[in-house]
């Protein structure tokens, strides 16, 4: 695996203060990908030495009792709403599983060639993270960013001026960087990408698509 | 010197062998020039005192006895320990102290419901807490679930981890604490600032009194620092 998060991401991550949306795309490469999800234990470590290290705050007297007094209480669990998958997934393509609690939509037409569905309902439209499914060769349509995308590949690979990523691998392109991603030559590509921050499709077709995807 | 500030707690519930007023305590914090920041709202509520010799590794053990036994003298020692420090948490974050003491209290009671997911193999006590914590913060910020559940994962209960395979686990969580001592007490704020109290750069530069280029660079070469110090992955 060569294209991995930088420590920066990875960090956030543990800490809990990355976007909802980068998170989830984080958490699908985390399972995919060894290295990566032993630097979060690392990170999470030393977020349990923060949390000894933080000036402590007293609490209130009576709080232990409290809490005694819940403890045998059975917990009234939120009852996990019935998610559906509606994208059919070529066969062999197991999602990751960190999609699993997630609302996924039917593919829909996003340009020749490419078709998206989006995932889960939270969020504002423009940040929520989707599924990418490019034929062969196809271009994913330009864009430029004034915040960060983050596009994990599930299936296929796909190649930018840049490089060449395999499934597992996270690309992240900020906002200095206008890449122009391509699915490999033999197979169909399926990407899982959100935008942390504004996202502007750049192209004529991007322009036509932008209000139909809601950025 | 982290190390030793660290040692420092609430005394309520636990045997101290001295009690430091607030004064004495803000000293100390000033003298290792980390005085320069305060955190609006905690201080009065503040007693402090030296900690009695715990290991990580005991509240471990506390952890485990309440997945085999629901021991309820176990779990008072834990929330003696973390729940003030939960607490701090959060109010480090900017939550209000109410709902910093009402998020406290859920935490703790996650802990106990949650005990038997709990693997030493996998994370120490304070490394489990923290991320449930953290979970449960990003929960009532958001409305919406952390996708980040890998320590709450079901783990086989019957399969013990070796002796060597706990050695090699805490190894890797003493490789992270050696790490996290030897950066400067500026370079440490920094990251506690931006990534556990999720603070956005210009704030930090206000707290801390920087210009914003100083704070992303002191930012940038501590995250570096970190990374030479455990080594790439």
């Amino acid at each position: 695996m060569t294209h991995r998060p930088s420590d920066e991401i990875l960090m956030a991550y543990a800490a809990g203060s990355l976007a909802q949306g980068a998170a989830l795309v984080v958490a699908a490469h985390l399972s995919l990908c060894p290295d990566s999800a032993e630097r979060v234990r690392q990170f999470e470590a030393a977020g349990g030495m923060a949390l000894e290290d933080v000036p402590v705050a007293e609490m209130a007297a009576d709080a232990l009792e409290q809490v005694l007094a819940r403890l045998d209480t059975p917990s009234s669990l939120p009852v996990m709403p019935q998610v559906r998958h509606l994208a059919a997934m070529p066969d062999g393509l197991v999602l990751p599983s960190p999609l699993e609690q997630y609302d996924i939509g039917k593919w829909k037409f996003l340009a020749p060639g490419v078709q998206w569905s989006s995932i889960g309902r939270g969020g504002a439209p423009r940040n929520r993270p989707m599924l990418l499914r490019a034929k062969p060769g196809m271009v994913l349509p330009e864009h430029t960013h004034r915040g960060v995308e983050y596009t994990l590949v599930l299936k296929g690979t796909l190649h930018d001026a840049l490089g060449d990523y395999y499934p597992g691998d996270l690309v992240v392109a900020d906002a200095s960087l206008e890449h122009e991603p391509k699915a490999g030559p033999d197979d169909e590509c399926i990407c899982l990408a959100v935008v942390d921050g504004r996202l502007q499709l750049k192209s004529v077709l991007g322009r036509l698509v932008q209000p139909l995807l809601g950025f | 010197m982290l190390i030793r500030l660290r040692r420092i707690c609430v005394l309520s519930g636990m045997n101290g062998l001295a009690t430091f007023t607030f004064g004495d305590f803000h000293r100390i914090w000033q003298r290792f020039g980390r005085g320069r920041f305060s955190y609006a709202g905690t201080k009065p509520a503040i007693r402090r005192t030296v900690q009695t010799m715990t290991g990580p590794a005991d509240y471990s053990a506390k952890i485990l006895r309440i997945a085999q036994r629901s021991d309820k003298a176990a779990f008072a020692e834990l929330f003696g320990y973390y729940a003030p420090r939960i607490k701090g948490f959060f109010m480090r974050g900017g939550m209000a102290p109410g709902q910093a003491e009402e998020l406290a209290q859920e935490t703790m009671l996650m802990l106990w419901r949650k005990a038997y997911l709990f693997d030493p193999a996998k994370a120490s006590a304070s490394t489990w807490i923290f991320t449930i914590a953290r979970n449960l913060r990003v929960d009532a910020i958001r409305r919406e679930r952390y996708p980040a559940a890998h320590l709450m994962e079901e783990h086989e209960p019957d399969f013990e981890p070796s002796p060597s395979e706990m050695l090699l686990r805490l190894e890797g969580e003493t490789l992270v604490r050696t790490a996290m001592q030897k950066l400067s007490p500026e370079q440490m704020s920094v990251i506690q600032l931006h990534y556990f109290d999720d603070k956005p750069h210009s704030e930090i530069a206000r707290t801390l009194d920087l210009p914003l280029g100083t704070v992303k660079s002191r930012l940038r070469l501590a995250m570096q620092h970190l990374r030479n110090l455990l080594g790439e992955e």
